[in-house]
């Protein structure tokens, strides 16, 4: 389990904190989406959590020990994988997943068998013997989430690990994250990419210009934000519009209708309905709508305001 | 703990570790050697292999006979020894003579060859070159020797010295008085010590070899016409031999003097008289000046380059973060990598300079004591680690890798190449009067900024220079510490508290 207590982090003292006052769980078996703008603190929050940089004040922990007081507890049970992640470049996967296994405490040959094992599951198995210099940007990736799991941790932050993957390695990272939950594991996950987040986070937090600003159930996604209503009314003509005027702001797409900033319920919606037929209008579909998690997330963050 | 200890045993055993002590122990051993064997004389033949021919010339009936003996550097006799000479006379100037005869002979087993040359003339000039096989090498005995003989009876023989074959310098201003006799400073076949003498008593044929005593003594000079043996200590009459060596017996008084051998008749009349000077080998002073000039470059690039290849490097390019994420704090981190750091300093500078005492031993027959040893290893085990902790603190603040190397090179120059001329050249641009007693010890005060100064005062106080300028072993131990730990400390205390 990571806790983010009330952290701030800055790094100038003339500049904005990079992170204000953020507190955050993320639960045992539970999958924490982390979404924000760049520059907005998502990874400064993930650095300071693994301990990479210290906080300004605010607390991390990690299973109840503290990230900078209780740093060598504590980061026995992290696992980190960067956006880029940076290894000694003459490096070789194996003594270097060996050089990582002796700070947990692993035996060499413990050690050993594990490193093989998790390259083979990675599928680096067979570029063991390259350096590390001149694997490719996804082996890279693939040897930091082998690096990280190195310790068995409890708890994983990916920091926009999905960047630069290609679909299969999306599938498979959602694949390593999704069981990592179900092994019950903690995961934090930082992206820009929102359906990827949608997709596996049992919630997602929004951080906007260092401030945590929504946390966003799962359940919850199905309906973000405001609804709408949207018509396909066959052979419709200039008077629909001016009908449809009276229940919310109108927009036209050819035979369909889209009624938003809704002057009734949502669930009203049949009276609309009433108001078309009874004009001998012949209605094909009527279906109330709401924004998605990009839309909802862009309005929330001020995007472009 | 286990943190540091695991990652200190890993920082130690890693290839970068091993290449740099064993760099370094091989630089070291190779600079050694170069300069002891650079240094020595360039036909530095073994004793063995130089010859000397102690030339005899007397008259006999009809003309003059003439002996020659051939012994190499321990005054041992040369058998089989090309003599190729001749008798000449001058004919009014020097450089005008007239030869006589050339006489050409080996020597016998026990090193002697003689020739015989009949002529009424009552004045005869020798000379001679010898010619040496050695092994596959012929060694050319270069000691020419003319003689003067007049009076038809007895021979006196004018030099302005006897010359070593090496041309290393007069080894004895030798006296060949009518009694015919060579003093003469050899090797001793198991000491470096100039404790040797030859005396050989060439004496005209058939001539008795008379009782002499032989004494010796320690002086500032050398008058061998004045000499009596009332100033010297007896150490042995010899009876009855052509050829004796005989062993001074040196105590440190002899230090920076002249080692006299005086040979005495029975009566105390000088017969005549070697002497070598002698001073000991201080191998302290060798080896700090034979690391001088080698260690000003390597010990501050050792230090420059091992912090930046164990930490700088890893922190500005973010792969310590790969690490600092695992079980082991800031601290420690740094703490095992610049621990690995001193230890590997150590270990190459105990191995190198042991290795270097060993070459200088060989060479001149004097190891360091204990003292000398650790006062050089400390003194730059000191700066390797100055240098190192500097570079430790540079990484706190610079970011890039490039400006660090920069920086460290930068300050190599700085501190290690120009800071000498620095510090003793702000003085005169401050217009101090460095005549003025104690004012020197500005120059110390600012030597001292820069790490690469800490042998170098060390080398003073061995030496026992610049002691009234502030150099003494507490202001070595001062600037010492200072340097090896102030840096070290303050990039510590940032390292684990800084992002």
């Amino acid at each position: 389990m990571i806790q983010i207590s009330s952290l701030t982090k800055s790094y100038k003292k003339n500049q904005p904190s990079a992170v204000k006052n953020l507190s955050l769980d993320i639960d045992d078996s539970e999958i924490v989406g982390f979404a924000g703008l760049n520059g907005a603190g998502k990874t400064t929050t993930i650095r300071v959590a693994c301990g990479i940089i210290f906080p300004s004040s605010g607390r991390v922990s990690i299973d109840g020990k503290d990230i900078v007081k209780e740093k060598v507890q504590a980061s026995k049970n992290i696992g980190w994988v960067p956006e880029l992640p940076n290894f000694e470049p003459n490096g070789r996967a194996v003594p270097l997943l060996k050089y990582y296994a002796g700070f947990y405490g692993i035996s060499s040959s413990d050690a050993e068998s594990r490193a093989e094992e998790l390259l083979k599951k990675f599928s680096i198995w067979d570029s063991r013997k390259k350096k590390l210099k001149d694997y490719s940007q996804g082996m890279k990736k693939r040897f930091a989430i082998a690096a990280a799991m190195m310790g068995d941790p409890k708890n994983f932050l990916f920091d926009e690990t999905l960047n630069g993957l290609d679909p299969e390695g999306v599938r498979d990272m959602r694949n390593l994250m999704v069981n990592l939950r179900n092994d019950g594991k903690a995961v934090f996950l930082s992206s820009h990419i929102l359906s990827e987040l949608e997709n596996v986070a049992d919630r997602i937090a929004i951080i906007s210009r260092g401030e945590l600003i929504k946390v966003i159930e799962r359940s919850e996604l199905s309906n973000l934000g405001s609804s709408f209503i949207e018509i396909n009314v066959q052979n419709p003509d200039d008077k629909v519009e001016s009908m449809l005027e009276p229940y919310g702001k109108v927009e036209r797409s050819g035979n369909i209708y889209y009624i938003r900033n809704l002057k009734i319920n949502a669930n009203e919606g049949y009276k609309i309905n009433q108001t078309l037929v009874s004009s001998k209008y012949n209605v094909i579909s009527m279906s109330v709508k709401y924004e998605g998690l990009e839309d909802y997330f862009l309005n929330l963050v001020g995007a472009g305001k | 703990m286990r943190d540091f200890l695991y990652d200190l045993k890993r920082t130690l055993t890693g290839k970068f570790t091993i290449i740099m002590i064993v760099l370094v122990i091989l630089l070291s051993i190779g600079m050694a050697y170069v300069t002891v064997t650079v240094s020595q004389s360039p036909s530095s033949a073994p004793p063995s292999a130089v010859s000397h021919v102690l030339p005899d010339i007397y008259p006999v009936k009809g003309g003059y006979k003439i002996v020659d003996y051939a012994v190499n550097g321990y005054g041992q006799p040369v058998p089989h020894l090309a003599v190729s000479s001749y008798v000449f006379s001058f004919n009014g100037s020097s450089s005008s003579k007239t030869v006589l005869a050339r006489l050409n002979g080996t020597t016998d087993s026990s090193g002697f060859v003689s020739f015989s040359y009949n002529t009424d003339m009552r004045e005869v000039n020798y000379s001679y070159s010898a010619y040496y096989q050695y092994g596959s090498v012929t060694v050319n005995s270069t000691a020419f020797f003319d003689t003067y003989h007049s009076n038809g009876k007895n021979a006196t023989f004018f030099s302005s010295g006897f010359y070593h074959s090496n041309g290393g310098g007069p080894i004895s201003n030798i006296s060949l008085l009518p009694d015919y006799l060579y003093v003469i400073p050899v090797s001793s076949t198991t000491s470096k010590e100039p404790t040797n003498f030859l005396i050989y008593y060439a004496g005209p044929n058939s001539t008795a070899v008379p009782t002499m005593k032989v004494y010796f003594n320690y002086t500032n000079y050398i008058s061998i016409s004045a000499e009596t043996n009332s100033n010297m200590t007896y150490l042995k009459t010899i009876t009855g031999r052509n050829a004796t060596i005989v062993t001074v017996p040196l105590n440190s008084s002899a230090n920076n003097k002249d080692i006299n051998v005086g040979v005495f008749a029975s009566n105390d009349s000088a017969m005549g008289m070697g002497f070598i000077p002698y001073s000991v080998i201080n191998s302290a002073l060798v080896i700090t000046e034979l690391l001088q000039l080698p260690y000003e470059f390597l010990i501050p690039i050792l230090g420059i380059f091992s912090a930046y290849f164990y930490y700088s490097k890893d922190k500005a390019s973010g792969v310590l973060e790969s690490i600092i994420v695992r079980p082991v704090t800031k601290g420690r981190l740094f703490a095992s990598r610049f621990t690995a750091g001193v230890i590997s300093f150590f270990v190459a500078l105990i191995i190198s300079l042991g290795f270097v005492d060993l070459v200088v031993l060989h060479y001149t027959g004097s190891a360091l004591s204990s003292g000398s040893f650790f006062s050089i290893l400390l003194s730059y085990f000191a700066t390797a680690i100055a240098y190192s902790g500097i570079i430790y603190l540079i990484s706190q603040f610079v970011k890039s890798q490039g400006a660090i190397i920069g920086i460290g090179i930068g300050l190599f120059f700085l501190l290690a190449i120009f800071w000498g001329d620095i510090a003793f050249l702000l003085p005169f641009v401050l217009r101090v009067n460095l005549a003025v007693p104690g004012a020197y010890s500005i120059v110390i005060a600012l030597s001292s900024i820069s790490p690469s100064f800490i042998p170098t005062m060390n080398t003073y106080l061995m030496n026992g220079l610049y002691t009234g300028d502030g150099v003494s072993l507490g202001s070595l131990l001062f600037v010492g510490l200072v340097w090896a730990i102030i840096p070290a400390v303050a990039s510590f205390l940032l390292a684990r508290s800084r992002d």
